[in-house]
């Protein structure tokens, strides 16, 4: 398992070096270049091959590249062109911001998307089954921007108490605060914020999740196992959740992973529709000023939390399931 | 185990509806903006989100009111002598930069020496560049001397905020800036929110309200929601036409609107085929339905275009030939260049903003009807930009100005055969001659009225142009808030922020 | 396999909704009651005619003045078009680099699937962004970038079949009777991969008309005048408060064409499974 471990952080090199020179290309042959932006209307041509100077994109590209890749491989991803912020700080100010969005998409997902599949799974072909199933995927078929828009429009209006924008303190916070000084105020505030965008992003991951643990539960009761546990007497309910359940949820753990990993960085129009501040969002604005240290350093950031949550994944799947072994 | 559940949801139930609903706060005034400023260091900022936080923290020498007539701030008095050679400005006295250092002339030198600077990232140094030398009198006169005339150069002056000598070189003042504004810095989370809290040893008192927070909501639905149920108390630009009527309508908030400095446009490249042909420019102003435009994609805020300056200057001439939304006279134009009935195909291009989109769109309709056909092209700003600056790849475009504060702002830059925008490519000499004059000439005589009258005849003739609309800058306001006035520039929109009052 | 499609409802639904879709798009200009291009800005935001006794619009008009349905049933063809030549551009890649890495191994298939996991790390709204960024805004553009962030699945997909696969004992006598490798690939592992594939590729589908609705959203999709639902949207949700008829209908026509694909992928995924089947 250690080496399994090691062998796929090793793996990660390639992918990231891969990333690096995929992403530099993509944005600096893109149209455009950041020294308008910064210069805006106004400016005269003298103006811009000084600025183009003092940020050294008169260089060819591979030396650009190089002097990026040097300075990136000791931590220094460079400095937003647009913001001269150092783009390690701007990423890092996104990231609990992103990560909580995500974490409550997920949970929202997990906690409806699980007990609908299992319910479509046990009335398998039945009104429920079918309705159940229709329901998921129109969760699935529905852009998440689009819901957002919906959502504040029929829903946050109308209800008073929901927020139109933003984000509010963080709901971690506002956990540690009720234990703490017994205050409900700062969950509260948390869940206002972020409840229509992880809706607006969640609902589509539920779907999937409903789908899949109907259909894994469904395989999983067709094993030989289960009729055993049957024929031995065992009640149905015990049967499902007992033995089929548990491995029946394999295949959604890995699914949230991946899921998560996608959140972080697939929600960026959801993101801008409720003003959320959040990763997404930076890298594409950042496209659109072609700030490359910002598009670089944060795509580079997201493909590595994916990878590593996927080996996660493969991990806990050996925990969950002893029979899979990795070496 | 169900029971378990049961009771958890049912608390978390009852903290959510029990908790409170958020306190009315009037020690903090929320206002809304369309996009972040990327940075708050006023030499190097160019769009107006930066500008309409800076204003508040730092602050220039003089500034427009929302009458745009200038009006003193960090300078008491200015004048121009020598035959317009020479600006001089004396500088209020007991004014204090945030961290209690005493404002001098040295802060003015310093800051335009730095803008003028080669080596620096300056991004308008080009509005300075006639500033030859700058001469310290004493602690509060300043003399600025000119290589050659330009009276209009104040106007420009009123942009720059005046920045520290004894701070403006830290690494971290583009973040964290010290001025003498009537607001500091406090706290800045990108994308989400800046707080500034007030300075109490501002030199025009206290200020009333003792926070300020600006709010980023890129999308202007979203932004109007979020000011509608009370989240935000006052923003400035972005308001949804399609919603003006209902806003203005509804007694518990405040519209206002006021002419702006700006104007969109449709620009012809006058070296493309068949461009080049004074009479096909006619023919395409005549096939923009203004009023059309104005009353239904603008819902009636702004008024139709005319010329290049804007209705409120005095120099503004109405005077000018008009061309009228009349497909049959395009036709006739076309049909005298002989090009009528032949395959005519332009390429357009602007940028992701709705309204012009609308507009391109609109013009793509038209144009066929005359027998033009336009490809839209709607590309990102930055391509955008860099294609229309930096290229002559392109027929038409659809874009706008703003801040046209004086008739050579307004022209010079536009229609000089060497102006640094002329992206149109027009070349007239008698129209060079013109705006070469004015700038010598003092801008309140008739002769600067003269002079830049006939220009704008020219400019609409030539019709490099195609002058689409007259901007209208609309500000909303709940009643709670006193002392916010519409400004014609939206840069400038919240620099008496530190009068207003909240009683909510 | 009709019969059992006939008996799967869900899947009916999906492939009843589909064949509509797709008549309609074909016979998208008999179907329009008005021309959809043609604006009148002076009758711009009129509410859908079941609302507004007299209005000759069933789903009302847009910010121009142009009939929503029209434009909407106008609009299907971008969508599926967009969507279909992608998806078949990402199976022909997809499905082309999954067999030669499953087949082949070694180098090559280690190869083909750092690749691909390079490309599956980047969040694919992102990197499609990021492409139509770089070829520039248009439907064919978009229609690259959505192939693009496409492949990786079907290659995976593919991979796993053809690895599953070349070990049965009717492959490895093709081998042994000197078939070509092109032949075996071809003829015999693809053959016997077609049915998972058809289901990716179904769901696939979906997927890709959610996403050319996100890029033209963005701007970043069709350019006018060519009509596309992700657009309408874009156009339409500043007057969503008021005429929210703009953002509604585009949107509902977005949600049951996608809603067709994943039911008919769902339900042929039941089908072909043979686990299910008995069951």
């Amino acid at each position: 398992m250690f080496k399994f471990t090691v062998r796929r952080m090793l793996q990660l090199v390639p992918v990231i070096v891969g990333i690096s020179i995929l992403v530099f290309l993509l944005v600096h042959l893109a149209p455009g270049d950041p020294i308008r932006l910064l210069l805006g209307e106004e400016a005269t041509p003298e103006d811009y091959e000084r600025l183009q100077r003092i940020y050294g994109f008169d260089r060819p590209l591979y030396v650009q590249y190089f002097s990026w890749a040097g300075n990136a491989i000791r931590g220094d991803f460079g400095v937003s062109i647009r913001q001269g912020v150092p783009v390690t700080a701007l990423i890092y100010s996104r990231l609990p911001a992103t990560m909580e969005l995500a974490f409550f998409s997920v949970l929202f997902a997990v906690t409806f998307g699980v007990p609908l599949g299992v319910l479509a799974a046990i009335k398998r072909g039945s009104p429920i089954d079918l309705s159940s199933m229709v329901l998921a995927l129109l969760g699935v078929s529905m852009p998440g921007f689009w819901l957002g828009l919906v959502l504040l429009t029929y829903v946050a209006l109308n209800v008073g108490w929901l927020p139109m924008f933003g984000r509010g303190g963080s709901v971690f916070y506002g956990i540690g605060q009720l234990f703490t000084t017994f205050s409900t105020e700062a969950l509260f505030d948390g869940f206002r914020y972020i409840l229509l965008p992880a809706l607006s992003i969640g609902t589509a991951m539920m779907a999937i999740i409903t789908r899949l643990t109907r259909s894994s539960l469904l395989e999983i009761m067709g094993k030989d196992y289960i009729r055993t546990a049957r024929a031995k007497g065992l009640g149905e309910r015990v049967v499902v959740f007992k033995h089929g359940l548990r491995n029946a949820l394999l295949p959604v753990v890995t699914i949230v992973g991946i899921q998560f990993g996608v959140m972080l960085g697939g929600a960026v129009i959801t993101e801008t529709v409720f003003a959320w501040p959040g990763v997404g969002r930076l890298i594409v604005n950042a496209i659109s000023q072609r700030d490359f240290p910002i598009i670089q350093a944060g795509v580079l950031m997201l493909a590595v939390i994916f990878t590593l949550v996927n080996l996660i994944v493969d991990l806990s799947y050996a925990l969950l399931n002893p029979r899979i072994r990795y070496d | 185990m169900r029971q378990k559940v049961l009771v958890v949801l049912l608390t978390l139930a009852l903290v959510l509806v029990l908790a409170p609903l958020g306190l009315a706060d009037n020690d903090t005034l929320i206002i809304g903006s369309g996009a972040e400023a990327p940075g708050l260091d006023p030499r190097v900022e160019v769009d107006i989100p930066a500008f309409e936080r800076i204003n508040l923290i730092l602050e220039p020498l003089i500034v427009f009111n929302t009458q745009m007539e200038l009006e003193a701030r960090l300078a008491v008095d200015w004048e121009l002598t020598n035959d317009n050679y020479t600006i001089t400005f004396w500088l209020r006295e007991g004014v204090t930069w945030h961290d209690g250092e005493p404002f001098t002339a040295e802060d003015v030198k310093y800051t335009f020496e730095w803008v003028l600077d080669p080596d620096s990232d300056a991004a308008n140094a080009s509005l300075y560049a006639d500033i030859e030398e700058i001469e310290i009198e004493d602690d509060h006169t300043v003399h600025f001397h000119l290589s050659s005339p330009n009276v209009f150069l104040l106007n420009n002056m009123a942009r720059m905020n005046i920045t520290p000598a004894h701070a403006g070189n830290r690494e971290d003042f583009r973040q964290n800036p010290v001025g003498t504004g009537p607001y500091m810095l406090d706290n800045w989370v990108r994308d989400d929110r800046m707080e500034l809290v007030a300075f109490n040893d501002y030199w025009g008192g206290e200020p009333n309200i003792p926070n300020v927070v600006f709010r980023t909501i890129p999308e202007n639905p979203t932004r109007l929601l979020a000011f509608e149920a009370g989240e935000i108390d006052v923003y400035q630009g972005g308001v949804v036409p399609r919603e003006i009527e209902r806003l203005e309508a509804d007694p518990n908030l405040i519209v206002q609107r006021t002419p702006s400095t700006g104007y969109a446009y449709l620009g012809m490249n006058t070296l493309s085929e068949p461009l080049n042909d004074v009479r096909v420019r006619h023919a395409l102003s005549h096939a923009i339905n203004r009023e059309g435009i104005v009353q239904r994609v603008l819902n009636g805020i702004g008024t139709t275009g005319v010329g290049p300056v804007p209705a409120a200057l005095p120099w503004y001439n109405d005077d000018v030939p008009r061309y009228d939304y009349d497909i049959e006279r395009a036709r006739e134009l076309l049909d005298e260049a002989g090009l009528l009935g032949q395959d005519i195909t332009l390429d357009l291009y602007t940028n992701e903003n709705l309204e012009r989109i609308r507009i391109a769109e609109i013009l793509q309709f038209e144009a066929a009807r005359v027998g033009i056909d336009i490809n839209v092209h709607i590309e990102e700003w930055g391509a955008f930009l860099d294609r229309i600056l930096g290229s002559e790849d392109y027929d038409l475009y659809i874009l706008g100005w703003s801040g046209q504060l004086d008739p050579d702002r307004a022209m010079y830059r536009q229609f000089h055969t060497e102006g640094s925008f002329n992206d149109t490519y027009i070349s007239d000499p008698r129209l060079d001659e013109l705006l070469e004059k004015g700038l010598t000439v003092p801008p309140d005589s008739q002769e600067s009225i003269e002079i830049y009258r006939e220009a704008q005849e020219i400019v609409v003739e030539l019709a490099p142009y195609g002058f689409i609309n007259f901007q209208e800058e609309v500000g909303l306001v709940h009643p709670y808030i006193e002392g916010y006035e519409v400004h014609p520039y939206p840069a400038n929109s919240w620099q008496n922020a530190h009068l207003f009052t909240k009683n909510k | 396999m009709l019969k059992q499609l006939v008996k799967n409802k869900g899947a009916l639904i999906g492939l009843v909704l589909i064949i509509i879709l797709i008549l309609v798009a074909i016979f998208a200009e008999f179907l329009v009651p008005h021309d959809p291009y043609d604006m009148d800005i002076w009758i711009s935001y009129e509410a859908p005619g079941w609302f507004a006794e007299d209005s000759r619009y069933i789903l009302g008009t847009d910010d121009m003045g142009r009939c929503v349905l029209s434009r909407i049933i106008m609009g299907s063809r971008v969508s599926l078009m967009v969507a279909g030549m992608a998806t078949f551009a990402a199976l022909f890649f997809g499905v082309g680099l999954g067999a030669i890495g499953g087949y082949m191994g070694g180098k090559m298939d280690a190869l083909i699937m750092r690749f691909m996991d390079l490309i599956l790390s980047i969040p694919a709204i992102l990197l499609a962004i990021a492409i139509v960024a770089t070829l520039g805004p248009g439907v064919v553009n978009a229609m690259i970038a959505i192939a693009i962030v496409r492949i990786p699945q079907m290659a995976r997909v593919t991979r796993s079949m053809v690895l599953g696969i070349k070990e049965e004992d009717y492959i490895q006598a093709g081998k042994a009777l000197g078939f070509s490798h092109f032949r075996i690939l071809f003829k015999h592992i693809l053959m016997n991969c077609f049915a998972p594939i058809i289901v990716v590729a179904t769901l696939g589908m979906g997927t890709a008309i959610v996403v050319e609705a996100s890029l033209s959203f963005l701007g970043l999709g069709a350019q006018p005048p060519i009509i596309s639902w992700g657009r309408m949207l874009a156009m339409g949700r500043e007057a969503i408060r008021s005429a929210p008829h703009l953002t509604l209908y585009p949107g509902l026509a977005i949600v049951f064409t996608v809603l067709g694909f994943n039911l008919l992928g769902d339900g042929l995924r039941d089908i072909f499974d043979p686990q299910l089947k008995q069951r």
